[in-house]
């Protein structure tokens, strides 16, 4: 629903390429473009390469918000400390045409890294300067359930400014001031939508949701559920399917798991973040050699359980999903992460 | 697979499970829609009945002898047969694996079954896009062969065949043969016709470029790599617990010690830069040498879409060019490594 | 290949067997044979022993070059740890040369106890043709490194 604050109007298709550059211009541009064979969210250095018509993107907003390689500090090999912290650039980053469900998986990287007592400064700052603009999705792709986790095709949340595909161009809407920041620098390419324009908008945006392919079951009683769920012979049955990559985590719009790491070469020490998964066997093997989550069943427990009963639980009502479909989609093994928790709600049990 | 070669091998597969022969069947149940599929271990005899095997059976079931390796799909105690359906490309890796003692040749009881070709995800969500293909077809085609033509069965009663080179894997494209060399059952007939390694075009034409144009090619497909490891896990020739070049796995054998998990240094870190992403993807290419048999698992698995088949058929074309070796030939060779001829190549060496 | 500093000396880091060449590179030493001091040495017990895995980490750690160097065929100490490495790196210089990296930034020699100026001479001539071929620098960790410090992560 379009709020009291928020302005529409209209970008005519002619003027996208101008809009395009003019947000080169204003901050750091990421957008879908091609690599390859796949379509992602990279930063765009030509505007021909902003995809128009594009697939779902490989990765989300996480990408951008708390990158796969970050160096937190530096040091001298010879000396040691003092270490140098290497803050990202205050510089701003807009992101164009990431879809509602990217941006709404936002909101459970800020439970970890933001709005928490301890505030990651790393991700702070990027976050800070990150301007959302979202392109809703009149068609959803074949694995999104959006819809039955809390999202929607259209959904604002997060986002600084949505763009509804229209016929001629596109309806835009600004939603927050960081948006209005953008909107007013290319005020000169856009127009006052007409009430056609607005109704055709209007009724995409009702009718998006009922595209959707798939559906989670109601999930929001599994939390209570889960831990007479921990022993269920289901996890050994899709645990069994598993091969063990880090696909549905890297992939995941929601996963936010890292590892540090101290890297020294040509005598100068660097300290490096980058993304680890809970479905890797290192990731919780002690030193004593004990390794509580020892097999594919059981990480594969995890990754569902975290995401549908422990986050809900320390943030009530967050969900950590966003109906995205990628795990699911890009499995090797087809792991259907929606047929897991048809079984779960199936299978019933006493609340524990 | 015909209705009738399914009842064949659904059948084959119950009366061994029936009889009490094996400890378990590996096979392919219907996935998340009618263009894919997903492995099932095969106990009881209703879950035979779930068995299918169709154009919709892309992944490979071979990685899952590893699998059971490290994670047992039986009581260590259970010491009968694992059963596994083999198509024609399975062989090889299976081949592999019995010549570097991964599984006995006695371990196995291999169903081997007839297949024309199964489906690429990639392809078919290009179709989807294209509207050539609808979501209904997804959600209630199913698919067969008949022949060597691919067959979606329509919800409402029609028969379409779809053009294999939009559909399949590129693999499949240029089949070596249709049935595994190797098996206790065969359902249907053996494949007499084998064809030789194949030629790749992309490979031919990647060589005659210069070594600049090479270098960019190579570096923008290793900087799209996210090091998931998809490929490594689900190859069917890394066997190995601990990698040097896969830093989850270090050190989590029962068999390394606390100060090994402590201290012991890594060769590449956990990052995804790129002379990282290089060291990484070259030296598993280089691993495959006389051991990779390009089930192209990799290319198919990889999320960001990395041409991994125009390494693993390079290297397995060399090595046939430089030592008239070939993995997966046959359980009776050696290791590439193991062997010398005179002939060896020897000029580049000072 | 343009230098990108006046002071370009090449850093070649020398796998030497233990048996063979290692003693080669001694004799070359004893007897006052001159050759460049660019090399770095690593004694390893058999040219068998060095996986392809050593060669691209001493490019990615900033090496211009790698030469790995063993006895001669039919001499092996383990009797046939060569014939191996003869395989691999047929195998290894062809894919090095499929992905773009030049393959003159790798030599492989067979240098026995008794060739101290074999050695010397293949050191100066593997020096020589990196020196032409410049700094390797693309491969290079710290390079990545640096760059995430501006960029702001990849």
């Amino acid at each position: 629903m379009v709020s009291k604050e928020s302005t529409l109007e209209f970008l005519p298709q002619k003027n996208l390429l101008g809009f395009i550059k003019k947000l080169m211009e204003l901050g750091e541009l990421y957008a879908p473009k091609a690599e390859g064979p796949i379509t992602d969210l990279r930063i765009i250095h030509d505007p021909i390469d902003v995809l128009v018509d594009f697939e779902q993107t490989r990765q989300g907003i996480r990408a951008i918000a708390e990158p796969q390689n970050e160096i937190l500090l530096t040091y001298d090999a010879k000396e040691g400390f003092p270490a140098k912290e290497t803050l990202p650039a205050t510089r701003r980053r807009i992101v164009l045409w990431c879809r509602p469900c990217d941006a709404r998986a936002l909101t459970f990287l800020d439970d970890n890294f933001y709005d928490s007592p301890y505030s990651d400064p790393y991700y702070a700052r990027r976050r800070e300067n990150l301007v959302l603009i979202g392109l809703g999705c009149s068609h959803p792709f074949p694995y999104c359930f959006c819809g039955s986790v809390g999202g929607d095709p259209f959904s604002r949340e997060n986002l600084d400014m949505l763009m509804t595909q229209v016929i001629g161009g596109y309806l835009l809407e600004t939603i927050t001031g960081k948006g209005r920041e953008i909107s007013d620098r290319v005020k000169e390419l856009l127009r006052a939508p007409t009430a056609d324009q607005v109704t055709e908008a209007e009724n995409i945006q009702r009718n998006a949701a009922a595209k959707l392919r798939r559906q989670a079951p109601d999930v929001s009683g599994l939390s209570g559920k889960m831990s007479s769920l921990f022993e269920s012979p289901i996890w050994r049955k899709w645990g069994e399917k598993c091969i063990g990559c880090g696909i549905c985590t890297y992939l995941c719009p929601t996963c936010w798991c890292f590892d540090i790491t101290d890297i020294e070469t040509k005598g100068k020490g660097y300290r490096i973040r980058s993304w680890d998964s809970c479905q890797f066997p290192l990731f919780t093997l002690h030193t004593s050699g004990h390794n509580p989550r020892p097999d594919k069943a059981s990480r594969l427990r995890q990754r569902v359980m975290h995401k549908f009963c422990y986050h809900p639980s320390n943030y009530p009502g967050h969900i950590a999903c966003v109906g995205c479909g990628r795990c699911t989609e890009l499995c090797p093994m087809d792991i259907d992460l929606l047929a897991i928790l048809g079984e779960l709600s199936e299978a019933g049990g006493k609340d524990a | 697979m015909t209705s009738t070669r399914l009842a064949e091998l659904q059948r084959a597969i119950r009366e061994s499970i029936e009889a009490g022969t094996l400890r378990g069947a590996l096979c392919w149940e219907q996935g998340s829609n009618a263009f894919r599929s997903r492995p099932l271990v095969i106990r009881t005899v209703a879950d035979a009945s779930a068995a299918i095997f169709s154009p919709a059976c892309s992944p490979s079931l071979v990685r899952f002898l590893i699998e059971d390796n490290r994670y047992p799909m039986s009581p260590e105690e259970d010491r009968r047969p694992l059963g596994i359906v083999l198509r024609g490309c399975d062989d090889r890796g299976v081949i592999e694996l019995i010549k570097e003692h991964q599984k006995r040749r006695e371990e196995l009881m291999i169903f081997g079954v007839d297949c024309r070709g199964t489906v690429d995800w990639t392809k078919v969500r290009k179709l989807l896009r294209k509207g050539m293909l609808s979501s209904d077809d997804l959600d209630h085609g199913t698919l067969a062969w008949k022949e060597d033509d691919i067959v979606l069965f329509t919800a409402d009663g029609k028969e379409r065949v779809l053009d294999r080179k939009s559909v399949l894997l590129d693999k499949c494209l240029i089949c070596e043969g249709h049935t595994p060399r190797i098996f206790d059952v065969m359902i249907g007939e053996e494949d007499k016709n084998r064809k030789g390694m194949p030629v790749i075009d992309d490979i031919e034409s990647l060589e005659r470029k210069s070594t600049e144009e090479r270098w960019e090619f190579w570096q923008s497909e290793f900087s799209r790599c996210i090091r998931c490891y998809a490929c490594r896990n689900i190859c069917t020739y890394c066997s190995c617990e601990e990698c040097a070049i896969d830093p989850r796995t270090q050190a989590i054998s029962d068999k390394s010690l606390a100060r090994d998990k402590a201290n012991r240094p890594q060769w590449i870190g956990q990052d995804s830069m790129l002379p990282s992403n290089t060291f990484y993807l070259l030296t598993r290419a280089y691993h495959g040498a006389g051991r990779c048999t390009t089930c192209e698992e990799c290319d198919r698995t990889c999320p960001m879409g990395l041409s991994l088949r125009l390494l693993n058929r390079k290297v397995r074309k060399d090595v046939k060019r430089l030592f008239e070796y070939e993995a997966g030939r046959s359980t009776d060779d050696g290791p590439l490594y193991g062997e010398s001829r005179e002939e060896d190549p020897g000029d580049f060496i000072w | 290949m343009a230098q990108e500093n006046e002071a370009y000396e090449p850093k070649i880091i020398a796998f030497l067997c233990n048996w063979c060449s290692y003693a080669g590179a001694d004799l070359a030493g004893t007897s006052r044979t001159q050759y460049p001091p660019n090399i770095r040495v690593i004694r390893v017990m058999c040219s068998a022993r060095v996986e392809p895995l050593f060669v691209l980490k001493a490019l990615l750690e900033g090496a211009d070059g790698v030469l790995l160097s063993g006895c001669h065929i039919g001499d092996c100490h383990y009797l046939k740890g060569n014939f191996a490495a003869r395989r691999r790196y047929a195998v290894f210089v062809e894919l090095m040369k499929y992905v773009g990296i030049d393959p003159e930034r790798f030599q492989m020699s067979w240098v026995s106890a008794s060739e101290g100026a074999k050695f010397g001479k293949v050191v100066a001539d593997f020096v020589e043709r990196v020196a032409r071929l410049g700094p390797r620098k693309r491969l290079e960790l710290s390079e990545s490194l640096e760059k995430l410090i501006e960029g702001g992560g990849t």
